[in-house]
């Protein structure tokens, strides 16, 4: 338990730091959507004089409405995934590599804990910080919505199923993070690996939404996540989630055994 | 010159990993091309969607069933990743030594701070324009199928300069960030903020002409592809701000860094 309070102390300013981020990129995007509302309408009329087998092939049969409040909310999900993606990678590689770099390895493992326990009471802090970092995502999608939608209406029912698959979502960095960690003998800059993951997977799927196909999707968990399909269908893509629970339960695995065998480097 | 060798080899190995997920990055990207390669019927729904949207995606003015049409496309991700890359770059190669505690053995050398300095900074720029060359060859193994003629040579090289002259700009804030920051963790922080946050601003900048000034806060926005389509070049008043962006970012860093209180 101590580790774990321990543990959980050293994140409270980065966390904090996070969710100002968060808050601050969710309320600064919505300010712009009672203007971008009234462009849009003027878009959707245009789009409309298009036969839907068209735009299936062009790739835009998914086509989002920027004017309705979800629509344009989709667009900003996006950013907020890629903030809460590059974060998670950041603390998945952060938390596992953090005593070797800092030199602070051989403190902590000559005490009388076992590795296991070690492990899991650091990982389990981090889990809560991003599980406080997913309530902040909720709290604050609903009072920006509520502070500029403009007085429109919007359904509740997917924006709640959307948020539900933050943590999943967090989860997949967090486990890429925490691989990288166990596959290298010494990290020394998380930010790299926790940037280039974090926008790199962003880029692989915003490269997709252009130009259509599902190959690239699916190395992409901003595919398998989807905020356009999952506002818009009201459902989750169950057969891409299921590649990121995979994954994540793969990465946990692997994780775990790899990292009590793993040979420490102490000073 | 030692230390400029000793720099290269020691950033070797993320160069490596980095020229192989753009090499790997560029070939997948042409791998939807073949859909719209030449085909009129996609150009004609293309001419006739509504600007706005267009412009969301970075994608107004282009025609993605030519080559430089979508080339202009793939080149917003060029700039994004490899300004990741040279941020990034920039940061390490100054913060590390305080870091990994290798300084006091490097600032103990008979060899003055500001020469380490060139040397870094060199090694930097290598590194980046090396980086550039890779996406130069994936984009050329790419492209080469489709018989480019010389107007599609001369915007992929008018692209690949743009690039470069982005990691130009990310570098030098690199290095200055990481040459004032107290900490190495304190330095790196302020880069991801500095990427995330241009990167937001040039989303924003496109949703309305509102912010239109917005975007010369944004490296992003410096080389729209599109626009170096448009006017077959690159806009003057960008080239200016670049190149005082990076001399004052420079002059920054050869100023702060021989002063600098190394923690060792």
């Amino acid at each position: 338990m101590n580790i774990y309070k321990f543990e959980f102390k050293t994140y409270w300013k980065s966390f904090t730091l996070w969710s100002l981020g968060i808050i601050a990129l969710q309320i600064i995007m919505m300010i712009f959507y009672p203007t971008m509302a009234r462009d849009a309408q003027m878009m959707d009329l245009i789009m409309e004089n298009y036969p839907e087998e068209l735009l299936q092939a062009m790739g835009l049969g998914e086509h989002v409405s920027l004017a309705t409040v979800l629509g344009y909310y989709t667009f900003v999900f996006v950013f907020v995934q890629l903030l809460i993606g590059v974060q998670s990678a950041y603390y998945g590689c952060h938390f596992l590599s953090i005593e070797e770099r800092e030199h602070t390895a051989d403190f902590l493992f000559a005490k009388p804990v076992t590795r296991r326990r070690i492990l899991i009471e650091k990982y389990l802090a981090a889990f809560t910080i991003l599980l406080l970092t997913s309530l902040v995502v909720t709290a604050s999608t609903f009072i920006s919505i509520e502070l500029f939608s403009d007085g429109r209406e919007y359904e509740i029912g997917p924006l709640i199923l959307l948020l539900f698959t933050v943590p999943i979502f967090q989860l997949f960095f967090f486990s890429i993070g925490m691989l990288v960690t166990v596959g290298t003998k010494r990290i020394r800059s998380v930010i790299s690996y926790a940037l280039g993951f974090g926008f790199g997977l962003y880029v692989l799927n915003a490269f997709r939404s252009i130009v259509g196909g599902e190959f690239l999707g699916f190395f992409t968990p901003y595919y398998h996540f989807e905020p356009s399909y999952i506002l818009m269908e009201g459902s989750i893509p169950v057969g891409r989630a299921i590649i990121s629970i995979s994954m994540i339960l793969l990465a946990h695995g692997i994780t775990y055994f790899a990292y009590l065998k793993r040979n420490i480097r102490a000073q | 010159m030692n230390i400029f060798i000793r720099e290269m080899r020691d950033h070797r190995k993320g160069f490596i990993i980095w020229s192989v997920v753009i090499l790997v990055f560029m070939v997948m990207a042409f791998v939807e091309f073949e859909a719209y390669y030449d085909n009129p019927e996609m150009a004609e729904i293309l001419d006739n969607m509504p600007r706005g949207m267009l412009e969301a995606f970075g994608m107004y003015g282009a025609n993605l069933t030519t080559i430089n049409g979508y080339m202009s496309i793939v080149a917003l991700y060029l700039y994004i990743m490899l300004g990741i890359f040279a941020v990034l770059l920039g940061n390490n190669i100054i913060g590390k030594e305080e870091r990994d505690k290798t300084g006091e053995f490097l600032m103990s050398m008979p060899i003055k701070r500001y020469r380490i300095l060139i040397s870094k900074v060199a090694a930097a720029v290598a590194n980046c324009f090396f980086l550039t060359l890779v996406a130069g060859a994936g984009i050329a193994i790419s492209v080469n199928r489709y018989n480019p003629d010389w107007e599609n040579v001369k915007y992929i090289l008018q692209l690949l300069l743009a690039t470069f002259l982005i990691q130009m700009i990310f570098l030098s804030l690199g290095l200055l960030i990481a040459a004032s920051a107290k900490a190495f963790k304190k330095s790196s922080a302020i880069s991801v903020t500095l990427v995330i946050v241009t990167y937001i601003i040039s989303v924003i900048q496109s949703l309305s002409d509102s912010v239109e000034f917005l975007k010369y806060f944004t490296p992003f926005k410096y080389y729209q592809a599109s626009e170096i389509l448009k006017n077959d070049g690159f806009q003057g008043i960008y080239l200016v701000l670049t190149l005082l962006i990076v001399f004052l970012a420079l002059f920054g860093v050869f100023f702060v860094y021989p002063r600098r209180d190394m923690k060792l």
